[in-house]
């Protein structure tokens, strides 16, 4: 649990620190009592120093030194003394912590001490742990400045140019910070003790944080350090297998494909199953990053910076979701951009670079030309003797041939893939001091897929600086750019899908002909579409513009009470061109240009107020807040068809050009509050509520009401257990939260809609029903949890069971289409979702040897409830449905019984149309002799048993290595890509395995049907293509080194680390595709689907963190 | 001050966002929030509804099982066995896409009612008369007795048998031609498109001497006579076509062309469908309908009947006077319609001629009409009709109908399948 204990470190440090400049300040102040008479100023100065302690400092002459003075005063403290002895002067002060500076009156106050001026001094020192090993690499830092080192291999420090009399503060990563004033010639040995308490981590909660041991809620937080970062585009990729519950993924291995994220099972059916994402307190619209559909939905998110994320919290439960209300269902996961920290003055840079590879390339295997043909010609021989067809009769199928006699058989994949180069620079500026804190942060990155032409850029800028002008204003502001540009290659989804379009050909064809010219796919030359023409005669790209920018002021009355109020902005343009010049398929005879872009707008106007204070023996800490959301989208596409040749590429020279745009819009108000009460940090109540109205329902059905309950029990606060080094705190919460994602904009309302034109006059017609009763999907939530902490925080469990009820789940209802729709907007039913969460993990060091490990296993079970009075399974897409009792996800499918081996087997029904010995014999669950969708039966799920990863790390002195494991167990993984290559008769590649066995006689095989030249029974949805996508990954492997403060030092850096890391290095599995986890779909009633969808890539990167 | 701040924001803010909550479609009305005004636009709603919602494999879907189209594989029993699934998605999009145009026809029924003084209202009526007779024609030739709907209704319906929904045809037919008249183009429902459809309609039920009839006052009314493929099925004036869909491509989601073309025609396409082997057969070379029903690209016979590729769309022809002129010749019998058969084989460059059985006659009667209507959604019905398709085209007793889509009889007990899917 090194994250945990990192941000734990570094808190408690704070905190302790606080108390100690508290302390000071409380030492300083005591009331004192001077007495001075006729004596020179320069006398009274040296007098207060020596009785106070304080140093004083001033330019030589700006004191008269012919002034006499007189003072005598009884307790008052340092300042009223000190604005008495000026008060006759021609001098001012200002007092500051120690030190005292003086100037003259007349003079700019702030600039009053030139530093160079002050005498500075050098002090030593000795870091030790408990056991006096001395602690290598400990941060030495002169509170207020950029003055720092760090303690080398025998725990020695020294810092120079210290100001006397200022605070030191010494801190390490897992160890409780201390400080100590500045003093000359005293050689200090500081002891820091193992910081085991985990319970006073901050967590960011919905509108404000708060201390982990007053948390009563299953959040989870994910540090994002040299352990957990990855090289990846998506900063939901950052929680693959780290959080218990969690599961994510993206779409393919193309770069910027789109991310699923499950947060606890999915909630919903179609209201959106996509938790809700807060950066930096703004929620974010997610809207897929395309526009127009290249074959897979891209990611919005890839256009964030994840080197600027510092934590991700994820809110599982309602009792930490439902202040976000209408949109936590799915979870919240809240991101945090780092910020400038005080007392610091950090340049941090960081440079990457490395290659990625199509893992296991060679992992399908397909017929040669020669077994094919002799697999494909087997289908014929059977086809006309079936048919009793003999030559010259109409319908009999001759023999095929290689048309290119003995030459060699082309690798179609070598084509399309590529070794893709990456390289990344980020650099941040940042630091702070107690009134003002600022971030600067930049970041460059090109990477390239393993498919040839995809390739993206990425450039972000940040900037996040907050000023305390007075002790009751605070104003900050949080501005990002975020800029990516994907060139990007056809998707699983599209005709002219990459990987398909390549391995289905037969194993003779040929990209170029003997003149040059490309093969023509889709004609018997080719049978697929040349995929190397494709990509080269395409050019598509898209370009996504974030600007997240957000604006506050903060009143504050005291330490209890403050009121916030903000305006923040996520605005989002996106452009996506796609061109397809003349030579390219879908070129349209003369090239067509689509041209579309889209712009987000995204405004909240917040205002919250916090309230905090104590009575006796109970903290009471209060929220109170109403926001305002507008969602504004406008859409404008030109698609241009007709170029005079490929090198005009704008749709001013098309001939044919058609336009349209749109516009949506979208509001939300939300009423919100919570409430924590604790009695001596050992019970803990918490309530919070949200009211949220939303212009996706009718008047009367606008209003969501979701409250909250839970409850805290620190049983390690409690007298029984004092001394013990055990923390245990029991969990329970209920709440309500709502959904209404997913759903259009207007679909409570019936329409007439335009754009149904006639002979070039407009028209309308009703394009949606409407539905009036439409309301808010609600998932009532209860959550049950402990965390434990044993043997000083060398261990600690975080374990929660808990359930989620979701109902009036908002589905596309469908209907019979003799209504004239097929589906209606609706709520209906009821779903359920149950589930078991555990994380341990551990810390142990043997000597300088380190290991921590934190491991994570959760499962999930879904279960629809209820669907109106449904019985009977709706079925949905092509392979799925939707039946009370099932889970969703499930597969509604034909089920292989095995291979007719006999004629005789066949019933007649089938014998009629065709069906023989050696073809598949399904499952006929009706048992009239006919196929058809009642013998469909409901069988396995794209849903996991359980999940989770395993991290460990290994430190030895400066040593890192990080291993980190993946694992999901029990989803299965439906693979279309199989059946057409299993397919005879159809032109396309066969499968090794299925060309080589086929059925040939009875007894043969009861797996591989027959080869059969038009073949239409063997290639059914069903079982033969469910597989199990159970895998191990060893997702990644960091081997990094810290070098040593006295080879850094003399060249002036305060870190330097380098590392290596390979991704996804190894897959486990038994699945036969290449990657059990990626999906075609992301919706989540159809995930879990592989049509040679492009996988995950092998990524070898080598990188430095270096730090100024 | 403070302990008002809550109250203060929180009114100025519901007195500023109240509103911004009541959002509504930029790109759409209420349907109650239609006027007399918006007719016109309703009108325009219903054809491009009826053109487009049935979805394009509809408008081949008699070619697909027919004999005349295959895929892959170069044998239409192929396609035929595929496609004959309750599950195949193309099945399930023409019943949906024909139910979703009736819905539209059905609202311009009800709108026309709302302003009866309108005139366009009641040329609408006449033209929503049509076109509800011609999708339960196109609903009765796929699949049997349907439900008949004069209202939409949300209900689950049951079916009605088969000659009830001709008889129902037939009123709509009559009730649109007491409303109809001749249009300016042929692109809009004239009354002349009505009786093309009654006299297809009347020949589909064997009422011969009237589907004879209708077709010969058709044919000899003077407003249309026979003319070249060229202009027919290149987007020229013509002296043919009754009444077709403009299916301009800015409007029109229907590429027919897209799935006969291959990828090696300079205006590309999918090149799913192919004509079978026995069908180019039909096709000697003084037909002169032969270049534009027929092309070869690199090596690949494609039906050329549209021209666009993926350029674009072309226009849908529903009915055209040759159309009439076959009708008349079956409908009249051997004798008295050979020789409106041999006009319509003389204008296309082929020879008289005399076959010398009804059999016979009636075979010739079908090649003319393959050649003729090849690649324009005829060929299969026409074969069930006259009780051909079984040997034919191979089929099994129940396949003279087609599949109920699966979907649909699991979301409406009250449906019956069509037996033996």
């Amino acid at each position: 649990m090194k994250s945990f204990k990192y941000y734990n470190q570094i808190f408690t440090f704070f905190f302790a620190f606080l108390l100690y400049t508290t302390a000071i300040h409380a030492r300083a102040n005591p009331p004192y009592s001077f007495d001075i008479e006729n004596e020179s100023l320069e006398k009274a100065i040296e007098k207060i120093q020596n009785e106070t302690g304080h140093i004083f400092f001033y330019y030589d002459g700006i004191i008269d030194p012919n002034l006499k003075v007189t003072l005598k005063t009884k307790n008052l403290t340092l300042s009223q003394t000190l604005d008495r002895l000026f008060a006759s002067t021609n001098n001012g002060y200002r007092l500051e912590g120690q030190q005292i500076f003086i100037f003259r009156r007349n003079d700019e106050k702030s600039n009053a001490m030139p530093q160079q001026q002050i005498r500075k001094i050098t002090i030593k020192g000795t870091v030790v742990d408990e056991n006096n090993l001395s602690v290598v690499g400990a941060n030495i830092v002169e509170k207020e400045t950029t003055n720092s080192t760090t303690t080398n291999v025998d725990g020695h420090f020294t810092l120079n140019n210290v100001t006397p009399g200022a605070i030191i503060t010494i801190s390490y990563i897992g160890f409780s910070g201390q400080a100590i004033v500045a003093r000359e010639n005293e050689e200090y040995h500081i002891r820091l003790e193992e910081e085991s308490k985990t319970m006073d981590e901050i967590v960011i909660i919905g509108y404000g944080t708060q201390r982990r041991s007053l948390v009563t809620s299953a959040i989870s937080k994910l540090t994002i350090d040299e352990s957990t970062s990855r090289q990846v585009a998506n900063p939901s990729q950052l929680l693959n297998g780290r959080i218990a519950g969690v599961t994510t993924f993206t779409g393919s291995g193309n770069l910027g494909s789109g991310e699923r994220m499950s947060v606890r099972g999915m909630a919903s059916i179609s209201a959106g199953n996509e938790p809700l994402y807060v950066i930096d307190g703004v929620p974010i619209t997610n809207d897929s990053g395309n526009l127009f559909n290249f074959g897979e939905t891209m990611s919005s998110l890839a256009t964030l910076n994840t080197s600027d994320i510092e934590s991700i919290e994820i809110l599982k439960d309602a009792a930490s979701a439902a202040i976000y209300g209408s949109r936590a269902t799915n979870g919240v996961i809240v991101i945090t951009t780092k910020s400038g920290k005080e007392g610091r003055s950090d340049i941090q840079i960081n440079v990457s670079t490395g290659f990625s590879k199509f893992p296991d390339i060679g992992k399908i295997k397909l017929a040669d030309s020669e077994l094919y043909i002799k697999d494909y010609n087997a289908g014929i021989d059977n086809y006309n003797k079936q048919y009793g067809l003999s030559i010259g009769d109409s319908g009999y199928k001759i023999h095929i041939s290689n048309p290119f006699g003995n030459l060699p058989d082309t690798d179609w994949m070598d084509l399309i893939t590529q070794t893709g180069t990456m390289f990344n620079i980020d650099a941040s500026f940042s630091g702070g001091t107690k009134k003002t804190k600022y971030y600067i942060g930049t970041n460059y990155s090109t990477t390239e897929g393993i498919i040839v032409n995809n390739k993206m850029d990425k450039v972000n800028l940040k900037a996040k600086v907050s000023h305390e002008l007075t002790p009751w204003l605070e104003v900050g502001t949080n501005n990002s750019g975020n800029y990516t540009k994907n060139f990007q290659v056809p998707g699983a989804d599209l005709g002219s899908t990459v990987i398909g379009r390549a391995i289905e050909q037969r194993p003779f064809d040929r990209p170029y002909k003997p003149n040059g010219e490309y093969y023509i796919g889709g004609t018997d030359e080719l049978t697929r579409h040349n995929i190397v023409q494709i990509l080269n005669e395409q050019d598509a790209y898209l370009e996504n513009f974030r600007f997240l920018g957000s604006y506050y002021a903060m009143l504050k009355y005291k330490d209890k009470l403050s009121w916030k109020y903000s305006f923040s902005a996520d605005v989002n343009y996106t452009y996506d061109y796609t061109y397809y010049n003349e030579n390219h398929p879908y070129g349209m005879g003369n090239g067509r240009l689509i041209d579309q872009s889209r712009l987000i707008k995204n405004f909240i106007s917040e205002n919250v107020i916090n309230y905090n204070d104590k009575f006796k023996d109970f903290s009471l800490s209060a929220t109170l807040g109403h926001s305002f959301q507008k969602v504004t989208n406008r859409n404008a596409q030109v698609d241009g068809r007709g170029f005079p040749s490929s090198s005009f590429d704008v749709n001013s020279v098309a001939s044919e050009i058609l336009g349209s745009t749109s516009m949506g819009v979208y509001a939300m108000e939300s009423y919100f509050g919570r409430a924590t009460l604790s009695y001596l940090d050992r019970y803990i109540l918490t309530g919070t509520f949200r009211g949220d109205g939303s212009s996706k329902f009718a008047k009367d059905k606008r209003w969501g009401w979701f409250p909250s309950l839970s409850l805290g029990w620190n049983i390690s606060n409690e007298k029984f257990m004092e001394g013990r080094d055990t923390e245990i705190k029991f969990r329970a919460s209920y709440g309500k939260t709502g959904n209404q994602g997913g759903i259009g904009r207007y679909d409570y309302q019936a329409l007439m809609a335009g754009g149904y034109n006639y002979m070039g006059n407009s028209g309308i017609a009703v394009s949606s029903f409407g539905n009036k009763e439409l309301t808010w999907e609600t998932a009532d939530q209860y959550d049950l949890g402990f965390d434990i902490t044993l043997f000083k925080g060398k261990v600690n469990m975080m374990i929660d069971v808990y359930q989620k009820n979701t109902k009036d789940l908002l589905y596309s209802m469908p209907i019979q289409a003799t209504s004239g729709v097929t589906s209606i907007m609706s709520n209906i039913g009821t779903m359920r979702n149950r589930g078991l969460e555990f994380t341990i993990n551990t810390h142990f060091t043997f000597g300088k040897f380190e290991w921590l490990s934190q491991f994570n296993i959760a499962t999930n079970k879904n279960k629809i409830t209820s669907l109106i009075d449904e019985t009977a399974p709706i079925s949905i897409g092509s392979n799925r449905a939707l039946k009370v009792g099932e889970e969703m996800g499930a597969y509604y499918i034909f089920e292989m019984e095995g291979i007719y081996q006999y004629d005789g087997e066949v019933p007649k029904e089938q014998y009629d149309i065709g069906i023989r010995a050696g073809d598949v014999k399904w499952k006929d669950v009706d048992e009239n002799g006919i196929i058809n969708d009642n013998d469909r039966v409901m069988k396995g799920s794209a849903n996991p048993d359980f999940f989770g990863g395993w991290n460990n790390t290994f430190r030895y002195k400066n040593l890192q290595f990080d291993v980190f494991l993946t694992y999901i167990c029990g989803n299965d993984i439906y693979a279309p890509w199989m059946s057409v290559v299993t397919h005879a008769g159809y032109h396309m590649a066969k499968l090794k395995e299925y060309a080589e066995n086929a059925w040939t006689g009875p007894g043969s095989t009861n797996t591989y049907p027959r080869s059969m030249a038009g073949d239409v029974n063997n290639i059914r949805n069903s079982d033969c293509w469910l597989k199990d996508g159970s895998f191990i990954r060893l997702r990644t492997l960091t081997l990094g080194y810290n070098f040593p403060n006295k080879i850094i030092e003399p060249i002036g850096l305060k870190g330097l680390r380098v590392y290596c890391q390979v991704d996804n290095l190894f897959l486990l599995t038994k699945y036969p595709g290449w990657d059990p986890e990626i999906s075609n779909s992301l919706d989540p009633r159809f995930i879990g689907v592989d049509k040679w969808t492009v996988p995950q890539p092998r990524t070898f990167m080598i990188g430095a963190n270096i730090n100024f | 001050m403070k302990k008002y701040t809550l109250p203060i924001i929180c009114l100025i803010c519901c007195y500023s966002c109240s509103g911004e909550l009541d959002q509504y479609s930029h790109g759409a009305i209420s349907p109650e929030a239609v006027t007399e005004k918006d007719i016109p636009a309703v009108r325009n709603g219903m054809y491009s509804c009826v053109q487009n919602a049935p979805s394009e494999p509809s408008y081949i879907m008699f070619d697909m099982l027919g004999g005349v189209l295959t895929t892959g594989t170069g044998n239409a029993k192929d396609l035929i066995n595929s496609t004959l699934s309750p599950l195949n998605s193309y099945i399930v999009s023409s019943w949906n896409g024909y139910f979703n145009a009736l819905y539209q026809v059905n609202n311009m029924l009800t709108i026309s009612d709302r302003f009866p003084y309108s005139e366009t209202g009641q040329l609408a009526r006449g033209e929503a008369y049509y076109f509800r007779a011609y999708i339960y024609y196109c609903l009765v030739t796929r699949w049997g007795g349907v439900p008949i709907l004069r209202q939409n209704t949300l209900e689950k319906v049951s079916r009605n048998s088969e000659n009830e929904v001709w008889a129902f045809i037939e009123e709509d037919i009559e009730n649109a031609l007491s409303i109809l008249g001749s249009t300016s183009t042929f692109y809009l429902v004239s009354a002349d498109a009505a009786l093309a459809l009654k006299a297809r309609v009347k020949l589909s039920q064997g009422k011969m001497q009237e589907a004879a009839d209708i077709a010969e006052g058709l044919i000899t009314s003077g407003g249309y006579k026979l003319d070249n493929f060229e202009k027919i099925f290149r987007k020229t004036m013509n002296s043919e076509i009754i009444f077709a869909f403009e299916n301009l491509t800015e409007e029109s989601s229907i590429n027919i062309s897209d799935l006969f073309y291959t990828y090696g025609h300079p205006n590309k396409g999918q090149g799913t469908y192919k004509p079978t082997p026995e069908v180019i057969a039909l096709f000697v070379d003084q037909d002169n309908r032969k270049s534009i029903s027929l092309v070869n690209v690199a090596g690949t016979e494609c039906i050329n009947k549209y021209p666009s590729g993926q350029t674009g769309t072309d226009p849908l022809i529903i009915s055209r006077i040759a159309e009439m002129y076959l009708i008349s010749a079956e409908a009249k019998g051997r004798t008295a319609g050979v020789s409106r058969l041999n006009d319509l084989r003389k204008f296309r460059g082929l020879g008289e001629i005399y076959p010398s059985t009804d059999d016979a006659y009636l075979t010739a009667i079908l090649e003319e009409r393959k050649r003729e209507l090849m690649g324009e959604n005829f060929m299969y019905y026409d074969l069930v009709r006259t009780g051909r398709a079984k040997v034919e085209l191979g089929l099994l007793d129940y396949q003279m109908v087609l599949p109920i889509p699966g979907k649909e009889l699991q979301l409406n007990p009250n449906l019956e399948p069509n037996p033996g899917y």
